[in-house]
């Protein structure tokens, strides 16, 4: 299962090899990239801050807790834990918003018990598919998103259940 | 939409915390929101400009360019359709790169450009076609080879192995990509969505 490990030094690797062959500036392209690279961090700052004050106040109101606990016979009968349940919510929202609270679980938990993988495999295998969708149509000025919107949700609702499977295959 | 979403957030964390009385929490929540907000983006930042360093390196030495004829296959399963001359297919290409490598605002800037290109030649411009679902259907899935942040994530908070969820990550990514590429295929050909490929490209 070592296989994550040797992705990036193998990208690094190939793309040094070819920036040697073709002769490129890589210093002076790596500066110019990762100076784009702190304009965007830089520019979602405000973003997060936003989102972050909102989704902390939505969570200090208590109002998961409600919702887990009325929830919890359903999550229960598919086997899911109910302390992941906030971040299936908030997953498809937003990304800063679930990023979060992903590392709230992860430090609460620990990354290495149940909840800390299941977080981590939701975290990672979907997207925040309401912000996608929005801005990409929005982009070309369509409005109808309704379909849209049904077809991400089901990507998002599977890849939550799978992720309780493959969690508990791998980690068992 | 995210408009609403943001405010319900603040309207049903007030009124609720009226309910349950934990006024005090909400605001101690406004203020360490702020700053936490901050902190992670510091925490966050060093890897995320490594990276965007790192693909402009890749770009210029062809490695991209590689990639786009590399994953030619790909694309033309995704959006056979489309022929290899459409312009948005390198578009399509460089958002499926960095979304593969886990680059989100790199795939969204392409994504966007490819979008933009396929609206272009869409016979229905009030309506997604059928290249526009599969482009949303592949970025909500979220598949990534390099799981950058959750990776980064827990070894911040000492994993044993960090990448010990590699596996289950890719695998419930690609499952539920072709879960979601089935129902778009079914509901596309019941609802006849139109194609992208169908007329002629504007200028």
């Amino acid at each position: 299962m070592n296989v994550g490990v040797y992705i990036v030094p193998v990208f690094l690797l190939v793309a040094f090899g070819m920036a040697f062959w073709n002769k490129t500036a890589a210093f002076d392209d790596f500066v110019d990239g990762a100076k784009d690279g702190i304009e965007s961090v830089v520019s979602i700052v405000p973003n997060l801050v936003g989102m972050i004050v909102g989704t902390k106040v939505f969570l200090a109101s208590g109002i998961v807790e409600t919702l887990t606990e009325l929830a919890d016979p359903v999550l229960r009968l598919f086997n899911i834990e109910a302390a992941t349940l906030p971040l299936m919510i908030l997953r498809p929202l937003s990304g800063s918003a679930s990023l979060s609270y992903a590392s709230e679980l992860i430090q609460v938990h620990g990354p290495d018990s149940l909840v800390g993988r299941l977080t981590s495999v939701i975290q990672a295998s979907s997207d925040t598919t309401i912000y996608i969708i929005t801005i990409y149509l929005a982009a070309v000025g369509i409005r109808n998103m309704r379909h849209a919107l049904k077809l991400g949700l089901v990507v998002d609702l599977a890849s939550f259940l799978l992720a309780t499977v493959f969690v508990r295959i791998f980690f068992a | 939409m995210i408009h609403k979403i943001w405010m319900i957030l603040f309207i049903i964390g007030i009124g609720y915390s009226f309910v349950t009385g934990r006024v005090d929490l909400v605001n101690q929540a406004i203020l360490q929101g702020a700053s936490s907000a901050v902190t992670l983006v510091f925490s966050l930042a060093g890897i995320l400009i490594f990276w965007t360093g790192i693909l402009q390196v890749a770009n210029k030495a062809k490695m991209l360019d590689l990639l786009a004829i590399l994953l030619r296959p790909v694309t033309k399963l995704l959006y056979p359709k489309l022929g290899a001359h459409h312009k948005a297919i390198k578009y399509l290409t460089a958002n499926m790169i960095s979304n593969l490598l886990g680059l989100s605002s790199v795939a969204t800037g392409a994504g966007i450009k490819a979008i933009q290109a396929l609206q272009e030649t869409n016979p229905d411009q009030k309506k997604p076609s059928f290249e526009m679902y599969t482009l949303l259907v592949v970025n909500t899935a979220g598949l990534a080879f390099i799981p950058t942040t959750i990776i980064t994530l827990r070894s911040t908070f000492n994993a044993i192995n960090p990448t010990d969820v590699y596996m289950p990550i890719i695998l419930t990514a690609s499952v539920s990509l072709v879960i979601g590429l089935i129902c778009h295929h079914i509901w596309s050909r019941i609802r006849k969505v139109h194609s992208s490929a169908s007329s002629p490209q504007r200028h």
